[in-house]
């Protein structure tokens, strides 16, 4: 390797040709252009006359130079030049650390692909260690091959998670020393920076690369009367100007203000009409899952309305007094009559003590509730002196109970702790607080009701929320339709309980309002013991995925101390009625600079890699060369090169002039050597015969009953394929593609066996040939008769080693869902089978055509094909096909869907293209349009 | 006006009667390019035609002087002579008695060659008529303008006579196909001959030829017909000559060199046709197939009119 400045050349030998270019010149420059014929009346007068200058004809100089040049290029790219030449070949085995938390999204494009390139780029074997991986530790070092390393690093995500750097720190004991180690990193301090600073350090060179990170976290959210009171975590390259949006379940922005970037954090005001679809704040412009914050449903403001007296004497003894006071910050209360409030569409409604209710009042208030309101209601001297009516949990006693006076006990009037069910778990109940007059539940209405009197509709059972020490309901509640019906059964004011006076009224009105937005309530003050099911959980990026089999629930007893892990991302969990939200960022998380650690060398942009320019010198020459081919033919023919230029000129064919034949023969002749296959080898005498026929292979596993079974399951397909298209399969075949040749097979099927296998490395090398070759890899991991655990489990291990592009459910109207038969879902053995294709987008990209190089299935489909129907005849089309019949149209359409590619894709177009054929057809009778009608 | 216009005909007819296959009947015993030629011969008769339109007014001016298309001379009647043949109108006004002599009978001869073989059916660019389609052109002009005339048109060699046009446009063809020495033909005693060709063959031949044509009283017009680049030779590099496809051909490495050469060969060619022309008391004239029909046409035509025809 030479090396000038930035460029390098790899075999410099190959240069010495260059010194031969002077001969080449004198030699191009004596060398005549083929002489041209002419036909020519008077030639034997020519015939006399002695040529008078017999020095043959030099090429003209133009092209001397036009070939030097072309040479040139092709001895410049044979001597491989290299820009940016690696100095010192380094032969250490590279380890990439990547910070893979979410304080990387922001940066996760750019450091990805700068990753990416370096791990091409490698010589050796490279070890990636992402600082958040799953939840054994066994899986953070992957050892991969350069290009594997690469498409691994391009297919990688940020994880919702923060990285951490302590347990990675330990991983990397395994490693021994002597490595090459690049940690890109997202330029913050994690737990154990340094500490996997200094082990990466005794593992051989470090070079960090760390971008300015703007990442913002939410760390805290704080209802106020004007909308949240917001905290922030900002890293050193934040934006100082935040925009912070309010967003709904998918991910919409209702709302979104631009506060400057402040310590103390901000103020995010939102309308209370807009505010009951908000789930989330979200920092709007540096996106990542640190920057959403999840609301609470209690954190939600409740639009309440508080049904006011007609006239007020004593304001502040009147019970709306206590009540307006206490919920004003917390939720958006509007005041006035029953009349308005109960057509105003508000989430909640308080009566404090009112007695009789007009009729039509009633009947708005009963359909209030129905709808799924919520009404809470006070006890009072009104209420018990009123006919109770409906709206009230259950009928009570006309006399209150008193507990004060002299002969009440000691702990008379004492409120009982609240029982875990109760939505007033968890809230402590002050010492002095007494209830001095209570409402009793009438004991012939829970007789009745325990008698099942014949009712028009059964109501459902009286809750109890909350009980004095003796056993007498305070607060009880009943659903009525979609809504709940609330008593307190003391006044909201000070009349016949202290209860007011204390913080406690005030927290119970706030858990009983939450319940008119969420039926769950925040399980930290229920100590349930179900599993809380995630709901909604954030990627990395931040944005709301839909939870998947991955996802571990939360256990409710550890609920208090629990970080989002890989297994448990941010999100909201639910379960038993209880909810939990699991933030990205903890309330007390500080996004500190990296500090620069002694010994490690931090890079300030992106290290030059190597790129090699031979074949890019090599195309050129080679262009030139078919260029000089075409020169060569027009000099020969200069008149008739010249037709052809007023002929190109013109844009019009009249005559095929022989140049053009000529010139259209080297370019179809070039053509055709270079897509020329290299020729068969001899050893295979059924090449030929298996290339005309088209061949079902399946991969061995060395399971007799598997091979088997899968064997009998192709020829099932092989069969209706003859008998119902036109693919005419010859046998079927079992392969093993290290020895086979795959490139005869348009699709290879692989059913999986029971254990987890991993393929050698030259199997994956080859299915992985095959697939960029443009085969179809059809797996089936039966998985649909397994535990879901298992079969990824084993379609992991079967696809390790191998470049599985990005895959996804069959989407609606993909191609597979119509190569032959319409299909909307792909039964096999297991009616609820699946197939996963690659992604569009991803077989887009590919060299494929759009095709998906890999169907993944779990249908068991072998098995159901073993015992492949007979098409239906046209009498048995009414009949819903059974499923052995599904299932042999999902292999059908597979095999069409490899064999046609996306052809089906194109005639999506078909109907428009028929009705402009019918639209020309009606105006102009062209007979050609009818004809393209008939089909 | 009628500089271009046969000359465009005459191609644009040849390209449409290219693809017919339909050949007549004696064409089998014709070359290909005569074949061809007969294909192109509707246009080349109308172009002749044309051409015929405006040769022979001035010339043939002389019937209409007022002297009589029949009448010839008034002479005196012999002894022994009929009676009737004595114009009495005429004798009447004197006393001696008068034969009306009427023009003489046997109408003049034209005898026309036209060279068709393949050195003939050649041009040098697409824009230009073959040479031997301009020869034809020529031809024809001259024959309908002389039948018009009230004179005899025969085919120099097979003596076919010009009645109907196309025929003889036909045995024109095919009497050009083949070479002829001066034996093969015969030529008229009071017949004046019309040669067409390019005469590139050597001296020797054209001066054994022309020595046996060359006739007692009648005129004798060798038209040579040249492309524009076989008068200029405007060939640049290394070029494979040949006559036909078949020839071995010369291979000149620098054609440009050769130029002025060759223009001296070709200069000194036609010199000596031109002397052995004049040798047998001819007329020589040259035509370039880029240069409208109609001057050579009407030059010709008073060569005729010379000889009084």
């Amino acid at each position: 390797m030479w090396s000038f400045g930035s460029i390098g050349i790899a075999t410099p030998l190959a240069l010495l040709a260059l010194a031969a270019l002077p001969i080449i010149w004198l030699v191009i420059r004596a060398l005549p252009p083929v002489p041209k014929s002419q036909i020519f009346p008077p030639t034997s007068l020519l015939s006399g006359i002695a040529p008078t200058q017999e020095t043959p004809q030099k090429a003209p100089q133009w092209l001397a130079w036009f070939r030097l040049f072309t040479l040139s290029c092709l001895i410049v790219g044979f001597s491989g030049p290299v820009v940016n030449p690696t100095k010192i070949q380094d032969s250490r085995p590279l380890l990439l650390v990547i910070d893979n938390g979410w304080t990387s999204a922001p940066l996760w494009r750019a450091m990805i692909e700068e990753a990416a390139i370096l791990a091409r780029a490698s010589t050796t074997q490279v070890r990636l260690m992402f600082t958040v991986s799953g939840s054994q530790g066994s899986q953070a070092i992957e050892t991969l091959s350069p290009s594997q390393a690469a498409s691994r690093l391009r297919a990688a995500m940020p994880m919702p998670v923060l990285p951490d750097h302590q347990r990675v720190a330990q991983a990397t004991a395994t490693l021994k020393p002597g490595q090459r180690i690049f940690w890109f990193s997202d330029g913050l301090e994690h737990s154990g920076t340094a500490n996997l600073a200094d082990s990466l350090k005794r593992l051989g060179t470090v070079k960090v690369r760390a971008a300015p990170n703007p990442v913002i976290a939410i760390t805290r959210a704080k209802p106020s009367p004007e909308g949240f009171q917001l905290g922030f975590a900002t890293a050193p390259a934040a934006p100082y100007q935040l925009k912070i949006e309010a967003i709904n379940h998918i991910g919409q922005s209702l709302g979104a203000v631009t506060l400057a970037r402040a310590a103390w954090g901000g103020t995010f005001s939102l309308e209370p009409v807009i505010a009951r679809g908000v789930v989330a704040l979200r920092s709007g412009d540096v996106r990542s899952a640190g920057g959403v914050f999840l609301l609470d449903a209690f954190d939600r403001r409740v639009r309440t309305g508080l049904v006011m007296p007609r006239a007020v004497d004593q304001p502040l003894l009147s019970d709306t007094h206590y009540v307006k006071e206490a919920l004003a910050p917390y939720s958006s209360l509007s005041l006035g009559d029953l009349h308005q409030l109960s057509g105003a569409g508000l989430d909640a409604l308080i009566l404090t003590d009112v007695g009789q209710l007009p009729d039509h009042e009633a009947k708005a208030l009963e359909q209030f509730v129905e709808r799924g309101g919520l009404l809470l209601r006070f006890a009072g001297p009104r209420l018990l002196a009123s006919q109770q009516g409906a709206l009230i949990p259950a009928p009570l006693a006309a006399e209150p109970r008193v507990l004060s006076g002299s002969l009440a006990s000691e702990t008379a009037g004492q409120i009982a702790a609240f029982e875990p069910t109760s939505p007033f778990a968890g809230l402590t109940i002050p010492q002095d607080t007494r209830i001095n007059q209570v409402a009793l539940i009438a004991p012939q209405a829970e007789s009745e009701d325990t008698d099942g009197r014949a009712l028009a509709r059964k109501p459902s059972p009286v809750q109890v929320w909350a009980r004095l020490v003796d056993g007498t309901p305070l607060v009880s509640a009943r659903a009525i339709g979609r809504g709940t019906l609330v008593l307190f059964h003391t006044t909201a004011g000070p009349a016949w309980s202290d209860v007011a006076f204390s913080g406690l009224q005030i927290s119970m009105l706030r858990r009983v309002l939450a319940r008119a937005a969420s039926s769950a309530i925040p399980a930290q003050f229920v100590a349930g013991t179900v599993p809380l099911k995630p709901v909604l959980v954030l990627d990395g990026f931040g944005a709301f995925i839909t939870p998947d089999a991955s996802i571990r629930p939360l256990q409710p007893t550890i609920l208090k101390d629990l970080k989002p892990s890989v297994d448990q991302p941010p999100g909201i969990y639910e379960g038993g009625g209880a909810r939990w939200i699991l933030q990205a960022a903890r309330p007390d998380l500080q996004l500190l600079a990296l500090k620069p650690v002694g010994g490690i060398e931090r890079l300030r942009a992106a290290e030059q890699q190597p790129r090699a320019l031979a074949s890019a010198f090599l195309i050129v020459g080679m262009m030139l060369m078919i260029l000089d081919l075409v020169i060569a033919v027009l000099l020969g023919h200069r008149q008739e090169a010249h037709r052809l230029f007023s002929w190109m000129k013109r844009f019009s064919v009249k005559k095929n002039t022989p140049i053009l034949r000529h010139t259209l023969l080297i370019w179809g002749l070039y053509s055709l050597i270079v897509t020329l296959p290299a020729p068969a080898s001899a050893q295979e005498p059924n090449r030929a015969q298996l290339s005309q026929d088209v061949v079902l292979a399946y991969v061995q596993s060395g399971d007799a009953a598997l091979d088997s079974a899968t064997r009998r399951g192709l020829e099932g397909l092989a069969r209706a394929l003859r008998e119902r298209t036109s693919v005419e399969p010859g046998p079927v075949k079992a392969i093993d593609p290290v020895k086979d040749d795959l490139a005869l097979y348009p699709i290879v099927f692989w059913t999986l066996g029971e254990r987890a296998m991993e393929p050698k490395p030259e199997m994956a090398r080859a299915l992985d040939l095959f697939m960029k070759n443009g085969g179809v890899l059809f797996v089936d991991s039966r998985g649909a008769g397994r535990t879901p655990a298992m079969a990824t489990a084993l379609v992991r291990a079967a696809l390790r080693g191998i470049e599985a592009p990005p895959l996804e459910p069959v989407p609606l109207g993909h191609v597979l869902t119509k190569s032959f038969y319409i299909l909307q879902r792909f039964p096999g053995r297991y009616p609820n089978a699946q197939i996963w294709v690659e992604t569009v987008a991803s077989a887009q990209a590919s060299a494929n055509d759009g095709v998906s190089s890999l169907i993944l299935g779990d249908g068991d489909w072998a098995y159901a094909w073993a015992k492949a129907p007979r098409a239906p005849t046209l009498g048995d089309l009414d009949v819903e096909p059974t499923p052995s019949e599904w299932s042999i149209r999902v292999g059908i359409n597979v095999v069409l869907y490899a064999l046609t590619g996306n052809y089906k894709a194109d005639q999506i177009h078909m109907p428009a293209l028929l009705e402009r054929f019918g639209r020309r057809n009606s105006t102009t009778d062209m007979p050609d349009a009818r004809q393209s009608r008939r089909p | 006006m009628m500089a271009r216009s046969p000359d465009s005909r005459s191609t644009k007819a040849r390209s449409k009667t290219q693809g017919s296959h339909s050949l007549e009947g004696n064409s089998s015993s014709l070359s290909y390019q005569a074949r061809e030629l007969q294909k192109g011969l509707p246009a080349v008769l109308m172009d002749a035609r044309k051409a015929a339109k405006s040769l022979f007014f001035g010339t043939h001016g002389r019937k209409s002087a007022g002297i009589g298309e029949a009448f010839w001379q008034h002479r005196e009647l012999a002894d022994g002579e009929a009676l009737h043949q004595i114009d009495w109108r005429r004798s009447a006004r004197s006393d001696r008695l008068f034969v009306r002599e009427m023009e003489r009978e046997g109408p003049a001869l034209l005898q026309i060659w036209a060279d068709t073989r393949p050195s003939m059916c050649w041009r040098g660019d697409e824009t230009r008529p073959m040479k031997a389609e301009r020869g034809l052109v020529l031809a024809m002009a001259i024959a309908l303008a002389v039948r018009a005339g009230g004179e005899r048109v025969l085919c120099l060699r097979g003596g076919k006579a010009m009645t109907q046009e196309d025929a003889f446009g036909a045995a024109l063809i095919k009497s050009g196909q083949q070479d002829w020495v001066s034996h093969d033909v015969a030529p008229a005693q009071h017949g004046h001959i019309l040669l067409i060709s390019d005469g590139l063959e050597c001296e020797e031949l054209w001066s054994a030829r022309l020595k046996k044509l060359a006739p007692a009283q009648g005129r004798l017009i060798l038209v040579i017909i040249q492309d524009r680049d076989e008068i200029e030779f405007p060939f640049e590099g290394r070029v494979a000559f040949s006559a036909f496809a078949q020839q071995n051909p010369i291979l000149i490495a620098n054609a440009q060199s050769v130029q002025v050469a060759y223009r001296d060969r070709y200069e000194r060619h036609l010199a000596q046709l031109r002397g052995l022309v004049a040798q047998a008391n001819g007329q020589f004239l040259t035509h370039a197939t880029d240069q409208a029909v109609t001057p050579v046409a009407l030059q010709i035509a008073a060569i005729l009119a010379r000889g009084a025809i």
